[in-house]
């Protein structure tokens, strides 16, 4: 009976990771086709797709888009680790209320959001916000609950008994917070810095409504060539940006050790 | 300029309408190792978060080294702390951990290096400074929070419960260990436990609480051969304990009766008066079992008995007996003698009148 359900566990697992794991196969093999259509010719493969994205049209949006989700990224940590401390860790007086407050831009759809920027800002007369501070201003909006999420889960988990330990040692609250908190939370942060460049990277249904012509973010500039043509290259930019996106998620795991977090270790 | 290291004074504190301490009274000369001892929610662990600054008194007066404490954040107060999870910096190494507050104080590398040295050689830890304190044992990392509380050198040092994590052969060991460190160090202990046999193995005083207050003070051989109060002989060692009412007086003697039997025993009169006795305590090693044949004395206080239960201790048997006025003894008895104990066994008895201690609550 017992080998049935592990047999059964096991299966499950092969499934699961092969529905998350297909689609990557699929794009990965198109970027390869020789034909000009997006087709899936196992035997034959190119890589001719990628020498086009070394064309401006492909590199600016590149560049713009990391820029935008570097940026992001950084003021998303600053924020949710000075939310997070006032609100999880000094437990300021409302601090359920506020902390609702931080992660209900969760509940809005992202289209409504970016409606509503649009015509704040038109209204307001900041149009010409429109562009990269409109983008970066609109995406804080988005992954700043995510990076607060994750910074206060840290905190809330962080033993009480270090802060006092480190009080009964002489240490001021300054020296406490640099010295113990903020190590010890780090993977928190880094965590939740991750997840606000990747947002901030991928997204279409905000920037939609904020990039100018002529300057737009990679996911845009892939939208809008979708409209007049579908070929490899698409698959090309895809795989790219992929492999573009887990050197970053491996670069702050170095920096920040989270994968110890999610796995319930530390080093 | 006062000797003592901690001073309390009608020290009190309420949750709202609960009384967790009241009315404290304590002085702790320097270099004494004083347990606050009680069963868990008795304020025992209250009364350390006040003295190290955690929790901020109702009423009364702290003062530690002779400097009233009111308003003093705990890093000010130069106290050193040792916790129950040991509370180690994960992050840090153990001679990273043990330099922390000597770093804070902005001391030269090359002090912290010595004093951190020195720390770690009297808790036996020399070799284990880059390790991080996953990578230690349960005892390691006692040691450790051991050593990084004592680096700074404070006067004094508070203790939580800081043995009941390790399994009973280490933490019989550690027993002998802190005493030894606490020797050679001069420094003040006061250790907050609910481990009667810890606090008996380690302090020169015993600080015994019970639902806020403190029940009685005393060196552990005073609280265990005169204890006040039901609560203190039951807490520490074992007790016989019972409720009487004194039938007469005479001669040195007060005769008792113990309630709902119409046994009577005989004690050595004490100091009260008589009328207020409550209680009488016997302790099971008190209680000596009369071997027949072997007497020639004519001891008062016997007991004829049947035995009804033997909890075998290793050197020593508790033995569970019934006198037929159906009030039940605990008498301890050494294993090599009882060989021929059993169940349902008659024997007799007797205890002298000078170990039944009379008490009024």
């Amino acid at each position: 009976m017992n080998r049935i359900v592990s047999g059964l566990f096991r299966v499950s697992i092969v499934l699961v990771m092969a529905f998350i794991t297909l689609p990557l196969i699929v794009v990965m093999a198109a970027s390869l086709s020789p034909s000009s259509q997006v087709t899936l010719v196992p035997w034959e493969w190119t890589v001719r797709w990628y020498g086009d994205l070394v064309a401006r049209r492909w590199i600016d949006p590149f560049i713009l888009s990391a820029q935008i989700a570097v940026l992001v990224s950084l003021i998303s940590g600053v924020l949710g680790l000075l939310a997070a401390y006032v609100v999880a860790f000094e437990k300021c007086p409302g601090h359920a209320a506020i902390m609702s407050f931080l992660l209900s831009p969760l509940a809005v759809p992202q289209i409504v959001k970016g409606v509503a920027i649009v015509l704040f800002l038109s209204s307001a007369g900041l149009y010409r916000w429109v562009g990269t501070p409109g983008l970066v201003a609109a995406h804080i909006i988005l992954t700043l609950p995510f990076a607060v999420r994750m910074i206060a889960t840290a905190m809330f988990n962080f033993d009480r008994n270090l802060d006092r330990a480190g009080q009964s040692l002489g240490a001021t609250k300054a020296q406490r917070i640099r010295h113990l908190l903020i190590p010890i939370i780090k993977p928190g942060v880094f965590s939740g810095m991750t997840f606000a460049f990747i947002i901030s990277f991928n997204n279409i249904p905000l920037s939609v409504f904020l990039v100018r012509p002529g300057q737009t973010t990679l996911p845009i500039t892939v939208i809008n060539y979708l409209e007049y043509s579908l070929d490899p290259v698409l698959a090309a930019v895809n795989v790219a940006s992929l492999l573009f996106v887990l050197a970053v998620i491996f670069v702050f795991e170095k920096i920040g050790g989270f994968s110890a977090q999610i796995h319930g270790g530390s080093k | 300029m006062s000797t003592s290291d901690i001073e309390l004074i009608n020290l009190s504190k309420n949750f709202g309408a609960s009384q967790i301490v009241r009315e404290i009274d304590l002085v702790v000369p320097h270099g004494e190792f004083v347990s606050i001892l009680g069963p868990s929610g008795c304020g025992k662990t209250t009364t350390l978060n006040m003295i190290a600054g955690f929790i901020a008194p109702s009423s009364g007066q702290i003062r530690i080294r002779g400097v009233e404490q009111s308003g003093v954040p705990p890093e000010k107060r130069q106290v050193g702390l040792v916790f129950q999870n040991y509370a180690l910096f994960p992050h840090m190494t153990v001679a990273q951990n043990v330099g922390f507050g000597l770093k804070m104080q902005g001391k030269s590398r090359d002090e912290v290096d010595t004093q951190v040295k020195k720390a770690l050689q009297s808790v036996h830890l020399d070799g284990l400074e880059h390790r991080y304190p996953k990578a230690l044992s349960g005892g390691q990392q006692q040691r450790t929070a051991l050593a990084r509380a004592i680096a700074p050198r404070p006067s004094l040092l508070l203790l939580d419960e800081p043995l009941s994590n390790l399994d009973l052969k280490l933490r019989e060991a550690m027993r002998i260990e802190l005493k030894d460190v606490q020797r050679e160090l001069g420094i003040t202990f006061v250790y907050v436990t609910h481990d009667q046999e810890e606090a008996m193995a380690m302090s020169d005083r015993i600080v015994v609480m019970h639902e806020g207050v403190i029940a009685q003070v005393g060196s552990p051989s005073e609280l265990y051969r005169a204890p006040q109060s039901t609560f203190v002989a039951d807490f520490i060692g074992k007790s016989n304990i019972f409720a009487v009412t004194p039938t007469a007086n005479g001669g040195g003697i007060q005769r008792v009766r113990i309630a709902e039997t119409g046994l009577e025993l005989l004690a050595a009169s004490p100091a009260t008066v008589s009328s207020e006795i409550a209680f009488c305590s016997i302790r099971p090693e008190a209680l000596r079992w009369i071997e027949v044949n072997t007497s020639t004395e004519h001891p008062i206080n016997v007991l004829p008995v049947k035995i009804i239960k033997i909890v075998n201790l290793g050197a020593y048997l508790e033995v569970w007996c019934r006198h037929q006025s159906n009030t039940i003894f605990k008498a301890l008895i050494s294993a090599a003698r009882g060989g021929q104990l059993a169940i349902d066994v008659a024997i007799e008895l007797t205890v002298e009148p000078a170990a039944i201690k009379l008490l009024i609550h």
